[in-house]
This record gives structure tokens, sequence and C-alpha cells, in this order.
């Protein structure tokens, strides 16, 4: 234990040391990425072209952009330009990703980022540069989530947008039924009328104290002509973004695990006024509702286990679906989600997306899934998700095509600032051998107790303990299939 | 066909020239291909199917050896001998097979999501229904099950209300349909338990009962105090528009009574707004007035606080003595927290919902008598595995059974099931006890052989004759009385849902198979062998 | 089928009533020991339902056959109308009337074991099975060992209801555990390769004459085995090591044999399936329908007393259901069961020189709603609905 944990130290050292360190240097206030293949995602790729970023936006686009005189320009001719990825669900980069009680509406995912994460260091390798930080999936209503990005060493600095949505999960989760987790919201939801109701009747009392007259008229009328004087300020922490989730001004991720529960979410979203703001995040054999998806029409999310294996019950044969393809099909626009188990290909999203063109899926909307999509569902798709003119600069060079796996990562820009550089990833190289370690002493140690010795034995070793509560999880939702 | 030609002639005799009406003629041929190719998809217009010459056990009893049955709408539209298919109808050859209403296990676990078990009395059963339980639907369909009660499952005490669904063909690759909601309260007297946390759990359950009662009657006392509270309001209202009067018509001081009633009414709540609204800002301002009367020269503002307490006691002051100590103490009276449990439970006391209790063990039995007793409760007790024990004692309080799996072994059971006898149904027949027959209610495997379940527990089934079909009327007529949904399924007869299955041959004949289910008129299923090898 | 020992073992009380005394209780007693029976339809050794027969009865055997119309003398003739005649029912997977903890364990090698030491023929079950219309049961020593020891077949009821009647065999086929059961921790064979390396060393042994001599006869081709297998990965093993020696083979115990129904058919084996029960998924209950169909004998068995009296005939009911041919299911809970235990030659099937071992159904025997109206077990009615609905079953399990 003591040996991990110094373990993790160092490597949140070197993480701040390469990952941090950029963000903090002041960028320069023009830049252009020269010569490269740009992918903007909407609208056509441009074999060779200009990225040229000002000021943390993008100031221009195209295959002749002027380059002002004064811009730092970074030759990338032979590599590809791309939007950041975004991910749009991740519990990874909290200290806890459940709260252990059912509704918790007033609980911001900001009091548990951990900005030491590896998760953090890791997403910026693997190109993502916002992350949309929500609570997991065990709640009944959870949190307040919020977009951030991967570097900066305080929630503050990282925050891209505050209070996005708030989670809500209509799939019982640990041995919980879907009748309480259902009865569970119809009484929240009549709790908070009950509460208005009250807080309206206090109002009038108070209105007329004030005005030092006496009540007047019963509880009933009183609770009627104290609604309006209910100022947004009046709401305890307990009801306020409930308050706010009722009347569409925050949105909702709603978490459906199984396909009978897609209809459950969609009419619990419309019956207390949310189903607009709503986001659907959907288990793997949710595909089976895809009728009923399509027809709510609201952005989707897709689990990254993206392949359903159920057995005939007769012949025992094993029918395999690749899920994105029906939501693909059915002219669902959906969002990819990259693995949380560090030790599969899955973890990256231009894998996921990548497996989605093998799957049949248009390569247009594989790539949307990883950009665009998850934009729009977090509603900050007018700043991020494409390289559009006026958007803020978050764009990721490849060294080839990202649906290419041999591709790496090359520089990764959030707003305007270079993030990362491959060439200063000591970790990367450390991994593949060109370069030791610098820390030998725990090395050292290992060896001394006959094992496996290095970096990545160590940090495979984090991650997998960071990751034990979801693979178990998905080990279960195996057996069950 | 009948209202196509019709359309056909006004079209046609709305033309004068002939080219044109041949021309007509063609687009009508067109259009009438057309027409058929969108009927077989039952897109345009629905044409009735007729099921032709088949024997048909109507689910009340009866037989028709020879009859046909026409399926519109969804529902039966004929039955019998003399059914006539309607033209252009989609026939199935009915000759040598067997027509049978669909069967019902009125307590079934198809469908149910999760183990569950930490619900209470608002858990609905149709929250934990899963529509995409696709192969157990087909598997129930496949053994000609149409309709399952499912409960609200959970370990020992009051757990949510149970419901009916009809295992209609849904949108995409879901099923099941919500027949009746909230069709029950689900109670369980816990299984496998220590005879301490017996006790336990029946002084639980109890306790919610009585609370639900004590819920009420701080309700109605609160309903009362609030109407006290609303007159005294009134009257303090009024009583101030009158001093105002006082105080405006100052001259007329001592006959304000006259006055006061065909004036303006108590300006309250229930008026149209206009009124009100007016009438109330005139208050205000007269208020204020009388106040300046009342306290001339004093500051509106710095005497807020001593006015509003000071017109309570001064403003009456010398009037009545009695009434001023009533305005002193008109106090808002406080609603009684909600109580979501208790508004479910108070249903059952009203008797609006049946009351479901799951009891083995004899002892069990009897104190689910007694809560029925003290509470005034319409119960049916599941599963009920030594009601032979205590047959007498149901007969008395005309209380019926629903049995589970007659088959079970008594051997290596728990403590539940350890006095199962096969017999159950045979002394409880004997003792006058009324049961229904069902597949238990926790496998949601089971209820697809609900059918052979009241085969089993037929008492002396096939050793009398004219007792036939008995199993298979307890679980379509008899079950669909049971359910209260005698008009909707359960039998085969005119008006009723087409929930309809054919057989091979005689349905209690394991070798015959199920050839077609309909479901609400919907075909929901057809046998691989006619479907041609799909499955 | 030569067996060791051919002679059956008569319990004492039975072999005085049913063996000295028959005649006696026949002219006596006739509606006990009737002299014919006669049903609107039997059960015939190939499984399908014929119409109207008398069975003449003599000594215990089923003497003859006969159309309707050839019946005079009508004392001692016994009327079921509207009723099916069938093979008393054989239960192939059964506990019944064994008592105390029978698991033996010690040896994983342990040919001796016989399980006939472990019954108690005054057991309730034996009633409760009369009742259910069994009238044959094997019972097994617990298949936890590598060589678990030979089988017992008993008759559940003879002249005195309530206790068991004749020892058909009391050295049955001899049983093999393979699967998981027979890997131990605490004893070898710990694993599938190691049980298999024991098991050939042991069948080596015994074709050289050094082993147990139930095993010799076995290597010799003269008795037969038991294979209990979990999966279908032990049944091939077990049928290629055991089964190419015994002189009849039948595999229990596996749910899932469907990939290995081609390399069945080639072999004489029979497949004991169930007990089936209302949980099972398509697949397990549509095993026997699809075994049967590809020519391979089947007998099904219910598992009295861990399951219920219901339990063979529902595993036959759920098997037709799910695609066995009638004709087939029958079989398979009569001949093909006896079969299986080696005692095809006395019970099984309702033909002239069998035991008149027979069950009067009211109707087919598949059928969930028929009942049992009479039981005779060597001509001698030892049960009878009349008299049991006359009887209280209070406090009966």
């Amino acid at each position: 234990m003591n040996r991990r944990l110094s373990i993790q130290t160092i490597i949140i050292a070197l993480g701040a040391a390469f990952v941090v360190a950029p963000a903090l240097a002041s960028p320069p206030a023009k830049i252009a990425l020269k010569g490269g293949r740009i992918i903007p995602v909407v609208g056509e790729d441009i074999p060779v072209g200009t990225v040229l970023i000002e000021h943390g936006k993008i100031k221009a686009v195209g295959k002749d952009v002027e380059i002002p005189y004064d811009a730092m320009v970074i030759d990338i001719s032979g590599k590809v330009v791309m939007p950041g990825m975004i991910d749009a669900h991740s519990s990874r980069g909290l200290d806890i990703r459940n709260e252990n009680l059912d509704v918790t509406p007033f609980l911001d995912v900001y009091d548990a980022i951990d900005p030491s994460k590896l998760y953090f260091e890791d997403a910026l390798r693997d190109g993502v540069t916002s992350i949309h930080a929500i609570v997991g999936n065990n709640c009944v209503i959870g949190g307040l989530s919020r977009v951030i990005h991967p570097i900066g060493i305080t929630p503050d600095e990282m925050t891209q947008q505050p209070s996005v949505s708030l989670k809500l999960s209509v799939s019982p989760q640990r041995g919980s039924d879907r009748m309480a987790q259902l009865a569970t919201f119809r009484e929240t939801f009549r709790e908070l009328g009950e509460y208005l109701e009250n807080l309206a009747e206090k109002k009038y009392e108070e209105s007329l104290e004030k005005k030092d007259e006496k009540i007047k008229v019963g509880p009933d009328e009183a609770k009627k002509l104290g609604k309006d004087l209910i100022k947004p300020e009046d709401y305890d922490d307990k009801h306020r973004n409930l308050v706010k989730l009722t009347r569409g001004q925050l949105g909702a991720f709603v978490y459906a695990g199984r396909a009978g529960d897609v209809a459950a979410a969609a009419s619990l979203a419309k019956e207390h006024g949310f189903f607009k703001r709503t986001t659907l995040v959907l288990g793997a054999s949710c595909y089976k509702a895809i009728d009923e998806v399509k027809s709510a029409n609201r952005p989707v999310v897709l689990d990254s286990k993206l392949l359903y294996r159920e057995e005939n019950p007769i012949t025992g044969k094993i029918t395999e679906t690749f899920i994105p393809r029906v939501y693909a099909d059915a002219g669902v626009a959906f969002s990819l989600l990259p693995s949380s188990n560090t030790s599969l290909a899955e973890r990256y999203l231009n894998y996921q997306a990548a497996r989605c063109v093998r799957n049949g899926v248009s390569r247009q909307a594989a790539l949307e899934a990883i950009t665009i999509n998850p934009a729009r569902a977090l509603g900050i798709g007018d700043r991020f998700g494409s390289i559009e003119t006026g958007k803020t600069a978050n764009l990721v060079v490849m060294s080839g095509d990202p649906l290419d796996f041999s591709s790496w990562v090359d520089l990764v820009y959030i707003n305007g600032i270079r993030a990362y550089e491959r060439d200063d990833d000591i970790r990367l190289k450390q991994l593949l051998g060109e370069e030791k370690p610098e820390v030998a002493e725990p090395a050292k140690d290992e060896k001394g107790n006959g094992e496996a010795a290095g970096d990545k034995a160590a940090k495979a070793d984090t991650d997998s303990a960071e990751d034990k509560s979801e693979e178990t999880s998905e080990k279960a939702e195996k057996k069950k299939e | 066909m009948h209202l196509l030609a019709i359309k056909t002639r006004r079209f046609t005799s709305s033309l004068a020239s002939g080219l044109l009406r041949r021309r007509c003629v063609s687009l009508i041929a067109c259009s009438f291909v057309a027409l058929n190719v969108a009927m077989a998809h039952g897109q345009l217009l629905e044409r009735a199917t007729v099921i032709t010459n088949a024997r048909i056990i109507t689910g009340s009893g009866k037989v028709i050896e020879k009859g046909s049955i026409v399926i519109k709408g969804g529902r039966i539209e004929a039955v019998g001998a003399a059914a006539k298919a309607p033209f252009l109808s989609k026939k199935i050859a009915g000759a040598g097979k067997t027509v049978t209403p669909g069967l019902i296990d009125v307590w079934s676990a198809l469908g149910r999501t999760g183990t569950a078990g930490d619900g209470d009395a608002t858990s609905r059963a149709q929250d934990g229904f899963d529509r995409y339980a696709r192969d157990d639907f087909r598997e129930a369909l496949r053994n000609g099950i149409t309709t399952v009660y499912i409960g609200a499952d959970g370990g020992a005490g009051v757990n949510g209300t149970g419901a009916v669904f009809q295992l209609a063909p849904g949108p995409g690759r879901s099923a099941g349909k919500v027949q009746k909601k909230d069709a029950a309260l689900c109670v369980n007297f816990g299984s496998d338990q220590s005879p301490l946390s017996r006790l336990k759990t029946f002084a639980a359950i109890r306790k919610q009962f009585q609370s639900a009662v004590d819920y009420r009657t701080s309700l109605e006392d609160y309903e009362e105090d609030l109407k006290e509270y609303l007159e005294k309001l009134e009257e303090r209202v009024k009583k101030e528009e009158g001093d105002k009067k006082d105080s405006k018509d100052a001259a007329k001081d001592e006959a304000p009574s006259d006055d006061e009633k065909p004036a303006p009414k108590p300006a309250d709540e229930d008026d149209s707004d206009d009124d009100s609204d007016e009438e109330e800002k005139d208050d205000g301002d007269d208020d204020h007035h009388s106040l300046d009367y009342f306290f001339a020269g004093a500051d509106n503002k710095t005497l807020p606080a001593g006015n509003g307490k000071g017109d309570a006691k001064n403003g009456k002051n010398g009037k009545d003595g009695d009434k001023k100590k009533d305005e002193d103490e008109l106090k808002k009276p406080k609603k009684p927290a909600f109580s979501a449990v208790s508004e479910v439970v108070l249903k059952a006391i009203d008797h609006e919902l049946p009351v479901r209790i799951e009891a083995h063990r004899s002892a069990d039995i009897l104190n689910a008598l007694a809560l029925a007793d003290e509470f005034n409760l319409d119960i049916v007790i599941e599963g009920a595995t030594e009601a032979y024990l205590v047959a007498v004692a149901l007969a008395d309080a005309e209380v019926s059974v629903i049995l589970g799996q007659v088959g079970r072994s008594a051997v290596f059971e728990d403590t539940e099931f350890r006095r199962h006898s096969a017999r159950n149904a045979e002394r409880l027949t004997d003792a006058g006890v009324k049961w229904m027959i069902s597949s238990g209610g926790r496998d949601p495997r089971a209820s697809r052989f609900v059918g052979f379940n009241s085969q089993m527990a037929m008492p002396s089934a096939g050793t009398k004759s004219g007792l036939q079909w008995s199993w298979l009327t307890r679980l379509t007529g008899d079950a669909s009385r049971f359910l209260s949904l005698s008009q909707q399924v359960g039998r085969v007869a005119r008006g009723m849902e087409a929930d309809l299955v054919i057989w091979s041959g005689d349905p209690g004949d394991p070798a015959s198979i199920v050839e077609r289910v309909f479901v609400g008129g919907k075909l929901a299923y057809i046998a691989p062998q006619l479907a041609g090898g799909g499955s | 089928m030569p067996f060791l020992h051919r002679t059956s073992h008569m319990l004492l009380a039975v072999a005085v009533i049913a063996g000295a005394l028959s005649g006696a209780v026949l002219a006596q007693h006739s509606q006990h020991a009737p002299k014919a029976i006669v049903v609107d339809r039997y059960v015939t050794p190939d499984g399908t339902i014929s119409d109207k027969r008398i069975i003449t009865l003599s000594n215990g055997k089923i003497a003859a056959l006969l159309p309707h119309a050839e019946i005079a003398d009508k004392t001692g003739v016994a009327y079921y109308s509207g009723a099916v005649a069938c093979p008393g029912l054989i239960d192939v997977r059964s506990s019944m009337g064994a008592y105390g903890n029978t698991v033996e364990s010690a040896f994983s090698v342990d040919p001796s074991v016989s399980a006939i030491d472990s019954f108690d023929p005054d057991h309730r079950d034996f009633r409760r099975a009369v009742e259910s219309g069994i009238t044959a049961a094997l019972i097994a020593p617990s298949p936890t060992n590598l060589v678990a020891g030979a089988c017992a077949v008993v008759k559940t009821g003879g002249a005195s209801t309530g206790r068991a009647g004749s020892v058909l065999r009391d050295d049955g086929p001899l049983v093999f555990g393979f699967g998981p059961r027979t890997w131990r921790y605490d004893r070898a064979p710990t694993s599938r390769i190691g049980a298999m390396a024991m098991l050939r060393s042991v069948l080596g042994e015994a074709k050289s004459g050094s082993q147990h001599a139930r095993l010799q006869s076995l290597a010799s081709g003269k008795l037969d085995a038991m294979l209990y297998c979990s999966d279908a990965m032990d049944v091939g093993t077990a049928l290629r090591s055991v089964g190419k020696l015994a002189a009849h083979t039948s595999i229990i115990h596996t749910s899932d044999v469907y990939d290995l129904t081609e390399e069945l058919a080639g072999t004489k084996a029979t497949m004991i399936v169930g007990p089936y029960s209302f949980s099972m998924s398509q697949r397990t209950l549509s095993m026997a329908g699809v075994l049967a169909s590809a020519g391979i004998d089947v007998a099904l068995a219910g598992q009295m007393p861990t399951r219920g009296g219901h339990s063979l005939r529902q595993t036959a009911a759920l098997a037709v259901r799910y695609g066995m041919d009638s004709a087939k299911a029958r079989q398979a809970i009569t001949i093909n069961a006896a079969k299986a235990a080696g005692v095809s030659d006395r019970v099984g099937a309702i033909r002239p020189g069998m035991d008149a071992d027979l069950v009067i159904f009211s109707g087919d025997p598949l059928r969930m709603d028929s009942r049992v109206l009479a039981v005779y077990i060597d001509g001698i009615r030892v049960y009878s609905a009349d008299q049991h609905l006359t009887m209280s079953a209070g406090g009966q399990r």
C-alpha cells in the first residue's frame, strides 16, 4: 500500500511537471497550425490547410488562410488536426463516483474533482480536451455536473462550464429494484411540489407581515397568492437544483440501463418538465428499445460496451449486435464513451470511433460521436466539438488519421494553449523504452520482491485499483447476459 | 369491399366521359391492387380475421364443437356455428383445431426485473415490469398464456401494488401492455423466518395499517380545524370590514349588521379574481385609513408591529370579550405530514384495492384473517400452502386463496412449504373455500406452465365426466372474473378483447402445440412450424 | 443381458406373500389380486396407446392380452372403464428409501459400495411413489466417487402397501462419477485429467483381473455402467473410456449434450434426462426431444423424493410439450427406464411374461390431469384412488 502510494505520488509529480507546466505558460496570442490535414467534423475535410488560433479562439480555417506576421507558425504537414475529443460522461476524475444517498441534487462534482488523478493526464495524452465530470449511475438523483478540461491544478482552473446537468438514473443499482427507484422519483417530485407550496404560503405570510397585515385567506389560497412572491434566492439548497431542473434551467443526464428503462426515462422527463433538456445515457441492451429512443429524439450517450451478446434460448447460438450500428441505422445521433478500464483499447475514444467505422457506421457519424455530438448533448456545441471559426481552440494534432490506430496524439491545444506535446511526454517515452525511468528506487524495490518492475506495472496497478468497482459491475453484467 | 364499391360508383358516376371512365376503371383497378397490398399489411383498412370451423372452448365452461370466430378491431365480433366471415376477411382454417381464450396467470412473476425487496407500499409492479423480456414472453405465448398478474415483489411487509399485463406486442421488440394498474395491494408475511421475526413481521404490517388509519384521523382533524380556522378567518375579515365601515360611516355606528350582510360579502378567495382583487385593494386602503383613525397622528411606519396586535386588541375593544379571546387564539392549523405509504394503504382500507397476502403457514393464514377482520380488508391469500389445515376458518371468513405450484416437493423445501400437499385444492373444495390456481408468483419461468399446474391441481379431474375443461375454465373465465376483467378477457364471446389461442389439438394434451396466439386481435405468436422455420 | 447374479433377491415378507401364498390371495381377494383387468386402452411396448384390452394375470405376471369380447367368467375381473393401463412407471434417478448420509467419499475408486445397503423398505417415500404410479426405482450410490459402486433396483411396493417390495437387482449398473463433484481437494483425483489417468489405470487393472470383481465384469462386458456426467465434455470422456467396455451404458445428470447428439447416436447408450421443472430453459426442456429424434434411447427421470411424486410425469409432459414424441416419452418412463436399470426383462412393458406391475390412469399418463386410479405390483393392487380418497391425508407429506 505504501509502495503504491509513493509511486502514485511520484507519478502525480511527474504529471504535474510535464502536463500542467505548459498550461501555465502564457500562450502566444496567435498560432497557425499549418500544412496539415484538417478534419473540422462540421464541414468537409481539408486535405492541406491551416488553422489559425487567435487569443484562444479559432480565427480562421481553410486551405489558404493568410497567416499574420506575428503568428507562431507550427508546421504540422503530414499530420492531422481535429477537434479535441469530448468525453460525454465520466466519473473517473472524481475521488468518489457515487454518493451513497439516493437523492442528492444539492451536490456538485466541483467538490469531488481531484485534479491530481492520473486520469486527467491520460485523457490529455489520448486527445480528450473536454470531460463531462458527472457522478456515477448509482444515484436516483445525483448532483450537478460540469464540463472540465484535463489541465489545471484546481477544479476552478479546469472548469469549462459549471452546472451543466443533474444526473438521474431510472435503473436501479446494487440489488435495488426499479419499482423502488421510480417510487423514489415520485416521492422526490411530490415533496418538491409540497415544498414549493409551503414556501409560497410562507412568502405570502411574510409579505403580509411586512405590510403589517394579518392573514386574510386560508392556506390553499395563500399558496396561490404567494407563488409569485418567491424569488430565486428563496429556494433552499436541497431544492434549488430540482426547481431549476423542472423549469428547464438545467440539463438532465438520465441513465437508462436496460431497454425497459428507456420509456420510463422519457416519461419521467416529460412529466417533470425537463425532457427538452434531457440527454439519455443508455446501457448496452437499450438498443432493443431503438424505436422509443428514436421517437424521444434526444441526444444519446452510449455505454462504452459496444457489443451486445445474446444467446438464443433454444439453439444456444450467440448473436452479437454492434450497438452503435443500430443507432446509426435508425438515424439517431449518439456520443461514444471510452471504457474506464485502462487496460483495454476501448479506453481511447478514437478507437471506439474506429470500431464503429469497422462495423459499418459512417466515418462522419463516428467522428461526430466523439466530438460535436457530445458537445451538443452538453449544450456547449456552440463553443466546442468542431473546427469552426469562432469556436474555442481545443484541437488535437495527430500523427495520422485519428481512426488509424497507429496514429499518435502529437499535440493538444486547449483554449489555444499547448497542453500536451508528445515529444515532452516523458512517461510515454519511458513506457516505450525510449528513456530510462528517472525514479529508480521503487523499481529496485520491486525487483527485490521478484515482481515486474517499472512504471508501467505500477501505473496499471493504480489504475486497476481505481477501476475495480466498475470492472466488477461489468463482469456482473456479462454474467447476467 | 362494400365501401370500396360505393366509392367507386360515386366516383365513376361523377365522370361523364366514357374515355375518362375507362381510364378511371384502370385507375381503380390499380388502386384496388394497392389497397389490397396495403390491407395485407394492415395499414389502410383493418381486415377482419376469421377462425373457421374450430372447436371452441369458451372459457365459461361451454364448448362449441364447430364454430367460427370473427376478430375485428381487436375484439371478438362474432362467435358460434352461425358466425359469418365478413367479405374479404383473412381466414384461418380451424378444422381439427381447438380455440380457447388466452390463459391467465393470476399470480405470476413473468417479466419482473431485478430481485427487489427494498420497496414499500408506494412501489408499483408496472414500474418493475420489463417489456423487453421478449424470450420469456414468447415462451409464455407458446404455452398459451396471454395475461399475467404481477405483484410488487419484496420481502416481508407491505410491498406495493400489483398490476395486470397483457402480452400484446408492443413497439419494436417490446411486449406487454398494462391492462390494469394498481390491481391489488401486495403484502408478504415473509418466508423462512424464525418464529420471532414472524411476530415482528406481522406486528410491522399491522402497524402500517394502523398508522394509515391514524393518518386519516389526523387528516380529518386537520380538515375540521382548517374549516374552523377558515370560518374564523372569514369572520375576522368581515369584522375588519365592519370596523372599517364603522369608522367610515361613523354616524351609523350602531347599525352595521344590516349593512354588512348585503354588502359585497367577505371578499374571499372563491370569488372571481377581478372583484376580490379590487376589493382587497380597497380594503387595504381602508384598512390604513381605519388604522390612522384609531391611532390618529401616529406614523404608519413606526407602528406596524404594534398595529397588528393592537388591531386585534383595540379594534374590538369593549365589544365582545369572548370574541377577542378567539381572535387571539386564531392559529393556523398544521397540516399533518404527507404519507405516501398511508395514502396507498388507505385505498385498501377503503376497498379500492384488494389486499393480497402471501402466507403459507397456517398460523400466518390465521393472522391474515385477523388482519382482514381488524381493518375490514378484502383479502386473498397467496400461496396458502397450509390452507387445507385452516380450511374451515377460510371458508367462514369467505376468503379465497391463490395456490402456487402443485408439483413442488415438500422434502427439501424451507419451512414455508414443509407441509405442502398436492391435494390442497381438493380439500379446499371440500371445505367450500374458493381457490384460484397460478404459477406461484416467484418464478418468471413457471408462468408458462400454469396450464399444467392447473391440470395437476384439479381435484378428481378426468375421473368425473363434465369436469374435463374445469382446469381451463379456472385459468380463463374464472381468472378474469377474479381479476375483475371479465368484460375484457377470459372468454370467447362477442365484444371481448380477442385474446385467443389456437391449439393443434386438445389443450390438455402436452403433445398439442400452440399454433397461433392473438392478443388484442393482433397475432402475437405463430408456431415456428407455421411461420416457416423462423423463430 | 448377462449379469453377475441373475437371481432376484426377495425380501422375506414379499417372498412369503407374493411367492408362496399368491395363489391363495388371488382366490380369496379377487379385487386385490384380480385374474384379469379390463381397461379401455393400454400403453403398448412401443409407447403408443392401443384400444380396449383385457390383461390377464397369473402368478404376479401378465399372462395374456386378450381382445375385449373374449371374457366369459366375470369373477375376479377388475373393470376400469375409460381408463388407461400403463406399465408401472420407473424412476431411474431416485434416492427413495435411502436414509442417513449416503455420500461415501473415503475412496475415489470404491466399486464394493452397494446402494442396497442404505435402503429402508419401510420408508414413507415408497408409499408416495406408489400413489404417483411409480412401481420401480433405481437407487444409485452417491456419484461423488470416480467408481461409486453398484445401483439397486427395487419395486416400490408389494403385497403390503407402504413397504417396498422385491429387490429387482442389488448388483445394478456400476456408477462412475465424472465432473467437478468427483474431483475433491482432500483426495485424488483433484482434476479432470487426474481423474482420467486414474480411471485408465483402474480399468487396465480390471482387464488384467487385479481389480474388484464388479470392475472386472464391467471390463469384460458383463456389467452395465451408469455414468454421471455433469457436462458434454464429461460425456465424451466417459463414453470413450467406460462406455466402450460396459454391457450397456446409461448417461445421467447431464444438463446439456446438444453438441454430442451425433456421437451419442452412434452408441447404444441410454441418455437419462430429467427431472424437468417449470423453471428450466427451453434449451434444457428441448433436450429429451432432440435426443429422441436423433434415435437415441432416452429415459426420463423424476428424482423422487427430492422432487415430488408428480415429477416423473411432469418431466414427460414437459418433454412432449418441447418436442418429444408422445410414444417415445411413454417409453422413456417405462421400458427405456427399465433398460437403463437392466431390468427390462421383468418390468417396463405390458407384454405376456412380464411382471404384472401396472398403473391404471384415468387418461393418458402424459396428461397432467390424468389421475392414478389404481396401482398393481406383482398382480396385487397396492393402491386404489377410491380407498385413498376415503382416507385422511392430513399430516401426510
